[in-house]
């Protein structure tokens, strides 16, 4: 069986769980802010 | 952005390896990531601080109401181009480039932006937000390809414009790129050309909107269904105001999660084109890469999974909404929205950054007039769709 042909985003390294990490961060941050962990004052 | 889902830092990330395959490759080490962080950070700060001080500065001026307009994407761009110059002057910009991820903070900053947002408002606006996006990609996606294919383009780059120009910019030309199996200097041609499209684009069309005196979801519709880039949507809508924003965001995300069905239609063109030509003299094998497991996963793997973010966060907040005094809830909101400006902030800051228009000189003429024209197309067909789907909402 042929071999599959390389695909220009085969070789991500970091980048290929960016999307998660991003959401995860953004979950986190939103979280940290509602429970009121993260205070307004506390951002400069 | 990200890769598999096609963000556009990645597939900036690959327009550097792409680059650097001409190139010798600048050592890229984590003490110079590192540095780059400290960059975006300190210019992210200084343009927040200016966007304080420079009102302050010229209030009773002949330009203090202009400087009271302008918004904090300007300011981070504008020093993000002054870090470009001074990085690139000074030859370390290239060690830099894995701390300048536009996208990571793009999504970060989407994702608190959902809690901003009115969930009734994403509701109401998810309708008219998937017809158009539906239709302009379609009008867009053919004409490209067709203007493309006038031109005398070959058939793979003619996927990556017109998936780039239809669909969300980089990330989708890195999708289409890894559906048709472009070549990598056909993608960094499409990347950098979205980039130098997008750009002016950020302070032009919230301009022409305001001249035009189109209504807030209008403009936001408007401006989420032609910039090709997820950042600068966000950032064009920032300009244009709150309004614009949620509706830009609502539609450049519906968009967004669209990419993953044209991947999957364009891997179903190609491998059957492939199959009844005979390019590979392997039919049955065309057939089985599109049944394969990689393409039937496509859907999900293209799905930019931020998007469940966005609307998780819209969702937290309307429970908190209906459970918790105005008095304690206002405040830990006030603190999300001020997070979430941080960080686009930063992903402005890196955009400004990331620009580097070199192989678009190399890309010729022919992709440019593609670009150009269908650009064009975008915005007339997109403003056509805006008015037409959004004149009615009411915030």
């Amino acid at each position: 069986m042929p071999a599959r042909p390389e695909y220009p985003d085969d070789h991500r390294r970091f980048s290929l769980s960016e999307d998660w990490i991003a959401t995860v961060i953004g979950l986190l941050l939103l979280v940290g802010c509602l429970a009121g962990v993260i205070a307004p004052e506390l951002i400069p | 952005m990200t890769a598999r889902n096609g963000a556009s830092t990645a597939a900036e990330e690959r327009l550097d390896e792409t680059t650097a395959d001409r190139t010798p490759p600048a050592p890229r080490t984590g003490a110079w990531t590192l540095a780059g962080a400290v960059v975006v950070l300190a210019l992210a700060g200084c343009a927040q601080w200016l966007v304080r001080s420079v009102p302050e500065w010229t209030s009773g001026t002949a330009v203090g109401s202009i400087a009271e307009a302008i918004e904090y994407p300007v300011y981070a761009i504008a020093l993000g181009f002054l870090g470009n110059a001074a990085l690139s002057l000074t030859g370390v910009r290239a060690r830099m480039t894995a701390a300048f991820r536009t996208e990571l903070f793009i999504k970060i900053g989407l994702v608190l932006l959902g809690a901003s947002i009115d969930l009734g408002i994403i509701a109401r606006a998810f309708g008219p937000a998937v017809l158009q996006a539906v239709l302009l990609i379609a009008a867009v996606f053919a004409f490209t390809w067709w203007f493309a294919g006038v031109l005398g383009l070959d058939d793979r780059l003619r996927a990556l414009l017109a998936s780039a120009l239809s669909i969300c910019g980089v990330s989708a030309a890195v999708a289409a790129a890894g559906a048709v199996q472009a070549r990598k200097e056909q993608l960094a041609y499409t990347a950098t050309l979205v980039i130098v499209f997008a750009v002016p684009s950020i302070f032009l069309l919230p301009w022409l909107a305001s001249l035009m005196g189109l209504p807030p979801a209008v403009t936001g519709a408007w401006i989420g269904g032609n910039i090709d880039t997820t950042a600068a949507v966000t950032a064009a809508g920032t300009v244009a105001g709150e309004h614009p924003l949620q509706i830009a965001s609502i539609v450049k995300v519906t968009q967004n999660a669209l990419l993953g069905v044209v991947a999957v239609l364009l891997t179903l063109y190609f491998a059957f084109r492939a199959g009844t030509a005979g390019a590979d003299g392997d039919a049955a094998g065309a057939q089985r890469s599109v049944l394969d497991r990689r393409s039937l996963a496509m859907l999900w793997d293209r799905f930019p999974k931020f998007v469940l973010g966005f609307l998780l966060a819209s969702i937290a907040a309307a429970v908190l909404h209906a459970t918790l005094p105005e008095a304690v809830l206002e405040p830990r909101l006030d603190a999300a929205k001020e997070l979430q400006t941080w960080a686009l902030t930063l992903a402005f800051v890196a955009i400004g950054i990331e620009f580097h228009a070199g192989s678009a000189r190399e890309a010729g003429w022919r992709p440019v007039l593609v670009f150009a024209a269908a650009t064009v197309v975008n915005l007339v067909v997109g403003l056509c769709l805006a008015l037409l789907l959004f004149s009615g909402f009411s915030f």
